[in-house]
């Protein structure tokens, strides 16, 4: 008779509430040193870095150009993204056609390849001798090692981000208050507009973070096709990879950043979900 | 008034189903699940295009071999068990959205219209809630205003009371007998309360098996 409270005390069966299947001892272990494992690289970031010349390390004119670059040319890709992202996630939920799931894989190889490989590849597609760059180059435009080639590499691996999580909205939603919209007259621009749309808000605001996210950290892809030229295609990671072997301190200064903006995105996108599910 | 005269097939549901209903009338139609009832209405409502048939509404052709309208061209007003508010809007916004088609125009008159259909269904005081906000029977109400409101020549009813409290049935059951009378109405039920109250006449899709 004694055992029952001391087990709610201890915070299994709560009253009131239904019962947890919980995962086995052994392997919620196993979880959590798992956890800690994932942690460690972070805490030992943040406890590397030396508080006192941080403010110094973060405003040198080539910290202040890096992070003036990432913020504008990630701010643009996200918005190309959902410019183009949008129309592709409807296209590829909503429109039959031949192909359609071979279509929706090839969506992913973006962020499947590896971003050197993506870099290789807008370098082949629009670099000096590309296959549209020799072209565009004959109308006097240069896209490689331009910030405009930042913006095309960012908005290259992360466009997949917001397909999928467009993609994911958009089926679980499913049809039935556009075709009700339809059924009540309105035109399928207006169906799009009021109805679609503003369905597909909570959607698009996780993707849009995400592909933000992913454009801010990218490197691969960036120093292949872009290079890396201080005030010009040279973004915070590629400036935290160039500090690394002259000043470490201030590369870790410059990592704590992406760290922060990292926390920032992840509580902005994840926040959210774990709301609306509750 | 119209009337409304159909036949729709389709073969992998193993569907083949005809019926007429005289201009103001409603129509019953029951039958077992799987017999082809909601199938019949998606194709009449333009939701789902059948192998083979057609739909005529008055002098106008729905579907037929050669033609198909588009659902927002039929003027056909369509009710499921599931009342598929738009979720961000309020309930005057969704009674407003289909005024359009039933012709009227202005911003003031819109809303003035939708706040009488509220009222007339008896959710008037909900006007400014979203359907987050509302019960299941209150939902139902606003989506029978919706949809009256846009004017429809002939309005389907899928099992409009089926996901409801029991205790709020008779209410919205009464209230569909008020808003339903002299319009073209096809009502697709499980229940012979809804066919004794609501409906003229009774079609039974007799089971294929």
């Amino acid at each position: 008779m004694t055992a029952r409270p001391r087990r709610a005390a201890r915070g299994r069966e709560v009253r009131g509430r239904e019962v947890r299947v919980r995962p086995p001892a052994g392997l919620a272990v196993v979880g959590i040193l798992g956890g800690a494992a994932l942690l460690v690289p972070f805490v030992a970031l943040v406890a590397g870095v030396d508080l006192t010349r941080l403010p110094e390390l973060l405003t040198t004119p080539s910290a202040l150009d890096a992070l003036g670059l990432s913020l504008r040319t990630a701010l643009t890709a996200t918005a190309i993204c959902l410019v183009i992202g949008t129309p592709l996630a409807l296209v590829l939920t909503r429109l039959d056609f031949p192909g359609r799931s071979l279509a929706r894989s090839l969506v992913l190889l973006p962020l499947v390849v590896p971003p050197v490989v993506g870099g290789i590849a807008l370098t082949e597609a629009f670099g000096r001798r590309g296959l549209i760059g020799e072209h565009l180059q004959l109308l006097g435009i240069e896209v490689a090692f331009t910030s405009a080639a930042v913006v095309m590499a960012q908005a290259f691996v992360s466009l997949p981000f917001l397909v999928v999580a467009l993609e994911g909205a958009l089926l679980t939603r499913g049809e039935a208050h556009e075709r009700t919209a339809l059924s009540l007259g309105a035109s399928p621009l207006r169906t799009f507009l009021t109805v679609t749309l503003p369905l597909l808000v909570p959607g698009l605001v996780a993707g849009l973070v995400l592909t933000f996210a992913r454009a801010l950290g990218e490197f691969g892809a960036t120093i292949t096709f872009a290079g890396s030229l201080q005030g010009t295609t040279r973004t915070l990671p590629l400036q935290v990879y160039l500090e690394r072997e002259t000043d470490p301190e201030a590369a870790v200064a410059l990592s704590l950043v992406l760290v922060v903006v990292a926390l920032v995105v992840i509580t902005v996108a994840y926040g959210r979900r774990d709301r609306s599910h509750a | 008034m119209t009337s409304l005269d159909c036949r729709v097939v389709v073969p992998e549901r193993g569907v083949d189903v005809s019926f007429t209903v005289a201009p103001g009338q409603t129509l019953a139609l029951t039958g077992p699940n799987g017999s082809g009832k909601s199938t019949a209405l998606s194709a009449v409502a333009g939701w789902l295009r059948p192998e083979s048939g057609h739909a005529r509404l008055g002098d106008r052709t729905l579907f037929d071999e050669h033609t198909w309208l588009p659902a927002r061209r039929r003027n056909v007003g369509y009710l499921t068990q599931d009342p598929l508010l738009f979720p961000h809007l309020t309930a005057e916004a969704n009674v407003a959205f289909g005024l359009a088609r039933a012709g009227v125009v202005g911003r003031r008159e819109r809303r003035e219209t939708a706040r009488d259909w509220l009222g007339r269904v008896g959710v008037g005081h909900l006007a400014s809630r979203r359907p987050g906000e509302m019960s299941g029977g209150q939902a139902q109400r606003t989506a029978i205003a919706r949809v009256l409101a846009s004017g429809p020549e002939l309005v389907l009813l899928d099992e409009p009371l089926a996901a409801l409290d029991a205790q709020v049935v008779p209410q919205i059951r009464e209230l569909l007998a008020e808003v339903l009378t002299g319009r073209t109405t096809v009502l697709v039920t499980h229940h012979e309360a809804d066919v004794v109250a609501l409906a003229d006449a009774e079609f039974q899709i007799k089971s294929r098996i």
